[in-house]
């Protein structure tokens, strides 16, 4: 049995995300059935609101140069799930505000997000067989094991998806959800990115994801256009049309890949030709680039 | 410089967003589930903001953030008839009196404060460190960090509620008792 002062403080230490996953498991269990509880959660939340908010809170003494600041750009707004961003959109609008948002590119990749990549790649294996161009996620690794690995969704840490979110980093935000397989939230972000190279790459990879490859064809086609040595795209319109069954497209794909020669990349684009190679009718080699 | 009083359009604001984010985070331990709880607080405030009367925006979204936090967790298991529990009606939006109370009430509440005690809160809610930040910068065990913010939020509370007119403290009971049942 906890004295009450320490019965108290496991809340506050529940609050500030200062309890062991199992401690915070048993303390939501608890909860809902303790009005002591309850009523010390509303202590820490609502002070927590009106000290944030109190103008003349004085720094700590302690205090050290400030840390990076969290407020994103200016005329940022960062994004959260459809409906949310759908009514703060329209309130906006009714605001006579300009919602404005823009690819992550200039961004410092937090390390908090970039921990995040590595924690979801065990094995220094890559959960999605497509490639992205988000730099923790654009370094080789080996492909999945299987294809439920490659398709099963995983928890994004809330640390690196509120760093993502501090920064403004959408690209962070949209590949962590890729990364983790789950293509609804990504979607969710996807609809407020603004235009950009690699953006448009790891679109394509969340259209591929949902299965819509006349889209994501589309996509990787423009964008190789006006980039035509972008391997990230030539890699997934490989993976993309090999899906069709247009084989002898998908090997020039992927033996155009090759030619750029990036470690563990090329490897296995040869891999991939040589494979399909194999499974291409008799007499009918791919014809010439 | 005092910040603009919050209006309708900084619900969707972008940092208060991440805000809400990183305590439903710590709430719900869970990414999908701290984005659900984050995206039905800032709906219910967007469809309640006719009752939002009071300053801090922040604070009011966080009350709403609790409620619902707390209707989730008791909507997971199964009701014990025989236990007492506070009843939050899952459309409360008001704020308890004691977290209305004027910016110098608070900053009156603060400065009664012992200087250690302030120090950790101003450490904790102004630079947004954790326990064991704290611990460092102060040179104390970590164990101890929870224990003295626990002191100093519950006495910040206890002042506020005393600063309250008479008349306020009432009323804040009376109604706590009806919610008891």
């Amino acid at each position: 049995m906890f004295r009450f002062i320490e019965h108290a403080e496991r809340v506050h230490r529940f609050a500030d995300g200062e309890l062991s996953a199992a401690d915070a498991s048993a303390f939501q269990d608890h909860v809902g059935e303790c009005p002591d509880c309850q009523k010390e959660l509303e202590t820490v939340l609502l002070l927590r609101g009106r000290l944030r908010d109190l103008p003349g809170l004085p720094p700590a003494r302690s205090s050290r140069p400030a840390r990076p600041a969290a407020d994103p750009p200016p005329g940022f707004r960062s994004p959260g799930r459809r409906t949310v961003l759908a009514s703060a959109t329209l309130v906006a609008a009714a605001a006579g505000l300009l919602l404005v948002l823009r690819p992550g590119r200039d961004i410092p990749v937090s390390p908090a997000v970039a921990q995040a990549f590595d924690a979801l790649a065990p094995g220094q294996r890559r959960p999605l067989v497509e490639r992205l161009t988000y730099r923790p996620a654009a370094r080789y690794r080996r492909p999945p094991a299987t294809m439920r690995a490659a398709r099963s969704a995983a928890a994004v840490p809330i640390d690196a998806l509120t760093a993502a979110r501090d920064r403004g980093d959408v690209h962070g935000e949209l590949a962590l959800w890729l990364w983790a397989g789950d293509s609804d939230e990504a979607s969710t972000v996807a609809a407020h990115t603004g235009r950009d190279p690699d953006l448009d790459n790891d679109l394509a990879v969340l259209a591929m994801r949902r299965s819509h490859l006349d889209e994501a064809k589309d996509r990787l086609d423009r964008l190789l256009q006006g980039h035509t040595e972008h391997t990230a795209a030539l890699w997934n319109r490989a993976l993309l049309l090999e899906r069709r069954g247009e084989r002898a497209a998908a090997i020039r794909d992927y033996e155009a890949v090759a030619t750029y020669q990036e470690a563990g990349w090329a490897d296995e684009a040869r891999e991939r030709a040589a494979q399909l190679r194999l499974r291409l009718p008799p007499g009918g080699p791919p014809p010439p680039r | 410089m005092r910040k603009p009083t919050p209006g309708i359009h900084d619900i969707g604001e972008g940092v208060l967003q991440s805000e809400l984010l990183r305590q439903a985070g710590r709430l719900t331990r869970n990414a999908a589930d701290a984005q659900d709880l984050v995206q039905d607080t800032l709906e219910r405030g967007l469809r309640k903001y006719d009752r939002y009367k009071y300053g801090s925006l922040r604070t009011w979204l966080l009350h709403i953030m609790r409620n619902l936090f707390i209707d989730s967790v008791r909507r997971r298991r199964p009701i014990d008839p025989g236990v007492e529990v506070l009843s939050i009606p899952a459309e409360s939006t008001s704020l308890p009196k004691w977290a209305q109370v004027s910016d110098a009430a608070l900053s009156a509440a603060i400065a009664e404060l012992d200087p250690i005690a302030r120090e950790v809160v101003a450490l904790k809610e102004r630079e947004g460190c954790s326990y064991v930040e704290i611990s460092t910068r102060l040179g104390i065990p970590v164990a101890t960090v929870g224990t003295r913010l626990t002191r100093a939020r519950r006495k910040l509370r206890k002042l506020l509620e005393t600063a309250l007119p008479a008349s306020a403290r009432e009323e804040e009971e009376s109604e706590a008792d009806v919610q008891v049942h």
